[in-house]
């Protein structure tokens, strides 16, 4: 595809956008027929036209000038406008913005939106300041007709100011401008297939800067779409889907500038079937891209690499072809139910001068879920998971391709949930998944296997009390293998058991208590822990936590949260093994964590909340070696604030919230110690 | 009886799920590993910088299989005058593969250690990868430990790389000449002397 570069497209693509919209705009061509609408329609055209032509002044006054209009019962039905100020002041920075959001709704369902937003935010830690601007414009024909069309133009312009402590000071700017026209038609019947059509047009400018290189984009955009459907009989249907897409411009990065494009489509066609026991359905998907453009160069892996390339910014050729095909099938047999998936995946990806060369990638995948109810009181149910895909490339300039990375997945889980008595239900569950990760060729240090395996039982009651008890037990063991022996001196198995019963309980409609309790311990074993050159110990790592909540709401004003948090954390290594395989360890340390959590809020009025938080914690910490050495650490914060949320007539909104924080502990910066945390924001309808 | 009927039941559906468990044992069962062994890492020699950086860890870990890995087939080496001079005897128009393979073998087996910045300073040229043949000027620097002392050789190189069908390789080693000791001032000699040395007593 030849690039058209495109310089200023701006009054070209304005133009096509007020062509678009003249002829989508079903009530334009009825103006003859109504005076209303055709001052209105008038209007609008003046309207799109000072767009064009950048005059603000212009639609400005046009715009006062359909608010006179729609005073009477004229083409114009409704003006919304919506001013706001939003201030914001937190630990990280303050920021104020304001905005202004106008609609319009015409007698035929179209509207006019219009939105526009100021930003500036000042960080408090670092010499950083940020200000924004966003304009969008988006104009929409009637819902209610057949052809349906809609315009959006957009502006976001960002500065970016950052001072390191070096005193280097970095400007990322951004000018981003886009103008884009859809036109869409639904539901449309030939010959008994139904069609979905859709157009779309678009142009984007850029104008950036990025750490002193220049980052520019102008480009045009045309897209289509077409999805058709037919049944063929009540119980089976096909579906096709095509979409194309190309888009051409030029694009500066660094000192360059070069033309660009880039140019897909896609297809997709299916055959859907629901007939007595079974429901499915065949997919097959392609598609497929070329891309131009400026890059930065890049290795093997993709990653920007310019530290010692003569070419540092190359024009770029990048091609992608992706096919996927899938099957899924659900059968139900009255207490049996069988479901299945299964897809195949194959992706080309190609680029001229990135290093990365050629990549393919290749995915096979198969699920099969059986359930099946064996009486009122229980079902069993297993599931196989199959998965099987690599990658495989050529480096740039290389013909034989560096060999296949594969990764190998298959699990297996089985289910049994059993109504142990009246609201109490019994679940065993138990899991195993092999991954494999396979490489073919020299470089297979990635070679490993990771065995994962799980056996769980959970019993749940939920009384109509409110009271609810769970218990968990689950026994988990993963195995971790490199295969290579580069690697393999850190090959383990970690086995794991958990304990975690835990309620709720309403004790009066105003106290609830909340206990957690959980009992976790790890072993870890290193396979080749007895080699010479391995230095790896056996180890054990041991938790307890208790996390106890209650909570008073005495009235629907006041809600008072009290928490404690216990937490128990035990290391250990192994220190020798007896004849009879039993191992013996010794403690390496010992941590003791308690929190406290206080939370008041109270509803003053129903427009006005006060707030108060506060936690205190301390953590003791022994580490046994020679000598014990014993650390004490004790943080802590304090919240007091309110928020206000009021309406007042008219459509005007206040939101604001205030809070004054204080803050104590080693991991509490000097910018945290001590600061307000507000936001204000003000919307106004009219 | 029908509580009894069910129970049976889940049993059997339960038995029938471990035995399928079992029986999928042979696919859920990860391969053998290896016991550790050689722990060289290097990564995929996918452009020029990663062939010297390979070659660096080659050296390090007195791994000459390593390093022989990273010569292309059609590999020279051509040494500086300085070599030349002293080791007039040696037929250095023909020092190719083999002879390099020879000499690394000898070399990394008798020393104690290796300390070699091969790219301590690039003079000119891409080692990005791009295109099919590259060539850079470094200036190397390589620390032998020998015998409890320490040996430095530091020199302005000229390599070579192209690729061999799938990967990067090293196509040719010229030492143009010796560089100065930025501690002392002093002139030290290239890697090519231990060459010299080495097909001197009859090596390669």
């Amino acid at each position: 595809m030849t690039a058209a570069v495109i310089r200023r497209p701006w009054p070209l693509v304005l133009a096509a956008l007020l062509g678009l919209c003249l002829a989508v705009a079903p009530d334009a061509r009825a103006a003859e027929a109504d005076a209303d609408s055709t001052a209105a329609s008038g209007t609008l055209d003046a309207l799109l036209a000072g767009l064009a032509q950048g005059d603000s002044t212009l639609v400005a006054a046009l715009l006062a000038d359909t608010t006179a209009t729609a005073a009477g019962d004229g083409y114009l039905t409704g003006w919304t406008r919506k001013p706001s100020a939003v201030s914001s002041s937190g630990i990280r920075s303050t920021s104020v913005g304001v905005g202004f959001d106008n609609v319009l709704n015409f007698r035929d369902g179209g509207s006019i939106a219009q939105s526009l937003k100021l930003n500036h935010e000042d960080y408090r830690s670092q010499d950083k300041i940020v200000d924004k601007r966003d304009f969008t414009m988006n104009y929409s024909t009637s819902s209610r007709s057949a052809l349906r069309g809609g315009l959006n133009i957009t502006q976001s312009w960002s500065e970016d100011e950052v001072t390191t402590t070096s005193g280097l000071t970095n400007i990322n700017k951004r000018d981003y401008r886009s103008a884009n026209a859809n036109v869409r038609r639904d539901s449309l019947s030939t010959f008994g297939v139904l069609h979905d059509f859709r157009l779309d047009g678009a142009v984007d400018d850029q104008k950036g800067e990025q750490q002193g290189q220049r980052n520019d984009i102008s480009a045009a955009r045309l897209s289509g779409g077409l999805s058709s459907g037919w049944s063929a009989a009540e119980w089976l249907s096909f579906h096709t889907g095509l979409y194309a897409e190309t888009e051409s411009g030029e694009r500066s990065l660094g000192q360059r500038t070069d033309p660009s494009s880039s140019s897909g489509d896609s297809l997709r066609a299916g055959m859907y079937y629901a007939r007595g026991r079974f429901a499915g359905g065949v997919t097959l998907r392609y598609s497929n891209f070329e891309k131009r453009y400026l890059d930065y160069n890049r290795n093997s892996n993709g990653v920007i690499d310019t530290v010692n390339a003569v070419q540092k910014v190359v024009e770029e050729l990048e091609t992608n072809d992706a096919t996927t095909l899938e099957w899924t099938n659900g059968l139900n047999l009255g207490r049996l139910s069988l479901r299945s998936r299964v897809s195949k995946d194959f992706t080309e990806n190609a680029f001229r001068r990135s290093g990365v060369g050629r990549k393919e990638r290749s995915q096979d995948q198969a699920t099969l879920d059986v359930g099946l109810r064996v009486s009122r009181r229980d079902s069993v149910s297993a599931g196989y998971g199959y998965l099987w895909k690599w990658d495989d490339q050529v480096y740039q300039g290389a013909v034989n391709p560096r060999g296949k990375q594969i990764n190998y997945k298959r699990d297996l889980n089985l289910a049994w949930i059993h109504d142990l008595f009246e609201n109490t239900q019994l679940r065993v569950s138990a899991l195993t998944g092999l991954t494999q990760d396979i490489a073919v060729g020299e470089f297979n240090v990635n070679d490993r296997d990771r065995l994962d395996s799980s056996f769980n039982v959970t019993t749940s009651t939920q009384w109509p009390g409110g009271v609810k008890v769970d218990m968990t037990f689950e026994a988990h063991r993963v195995e971790d293998i490199s295969i290579q022996s580069e690697r393999s001196a850190n090959n383990n198995v970690k086995d794991s058991y958990e304990f975690s019963p835990g309620y709720v309980w309403p004790l009066a409609p105003w106290l609830e208590l909340n206990q957690v309790f959980r009992l976790w311990i790890q072993y870890t074993d290193f396979v080749f822990s007895e080699y010479e050159d391995v230095a790896k110990v056996d180890d054990f790592n041991r938790r307890g936590n208790l996390d106890t909540k209650v909570s008073f709401t005495p009235n629907r004003r006041l809600r008072l949260t009290l928490q404690h948090n216990s937490s128990v954390k035990l290391d250990g290594s192994k220190t020798a093994t007896d004849a009879a395989g039993n191992s013996y360890y010794t403690n390496d340390s010992s941590q003791k964590i308690n929190k406290i959590n206080v939370a008041v809020n109270w509803k003053v009025m129903p427009w006005l909340t006060l707030e108060a938080t506060t936690f205190k914690a301390r953590d003791l910490k022994d580490t046994f070696g020679t000598s014990v050495q014993t650390t004490e650490r004790y943080s802590g914060d304090l919240g007091i604030g309110g928020s206000v949320d009021k309406s007042f007539g008219g459509g005007r909104v206040i939101k604001a919230s205030v809070r004054k924080m204080f803050a104590h502990g080693p991991n509490v910066q000097e910018a945290g110690r001590d600061y307000w945390d507000a936001d204000i924001k003000i919307n106004w309808s009219f | 009886m029908a509580l009894y009927r069910r129970l049976r039941l889940c049993g059997i559906l339960m038995g029938l799920g471990l035995a399928l468990t079992a029986g999928a044992g042979c696919i859920f069962t990860p391969r053998d590993p290896e016991p550790p062994g050689q722990s060289v890492e290097y990564v995929n020699d996918s452009d020029p910088g990663n062939v010297v950086y390979n070659l660096e860890q080659a050296l390090l870990n007195l791994d000459p299989a390593g390093y022989q890995t990273r010569l292309s087939e059609d590999f020279r080496y051509e040494p500086d005058s300085g070599t030349l001079a002293n080791y007039p005897g040696v037929d250095w128009a023909n020092w190719g593969y083999e002879q390099e393979v020879a000499f690394i073998q000898d070399f990394l087996g008798n020393v104690d250690g290796v300390n070699p910045n091969l790219n301590l300073e690039l003079i000119e040229g891409d080692d990005s990868g791009a295109g099919t043949e590259a060539f850079v000027r470094y200036i190397s620097a390589v620390t032998v430990e020998s015998g409890g002392g320490e040996i430095k050789y530091r020199a302005t190189v000229t390599m070579e790389f192209k690729i061999d069908g799938t990967f990067w390789r090293l196509s040719r080693w010229f030492d143009e000449q010796g560089e100065t000791d930025p501690d002392t001032g002093a002139l030290l000699p290239t890697l090519g002397q231990r060459r010299g040395a080495f097909a001197a007593s009859g090596g390669g």
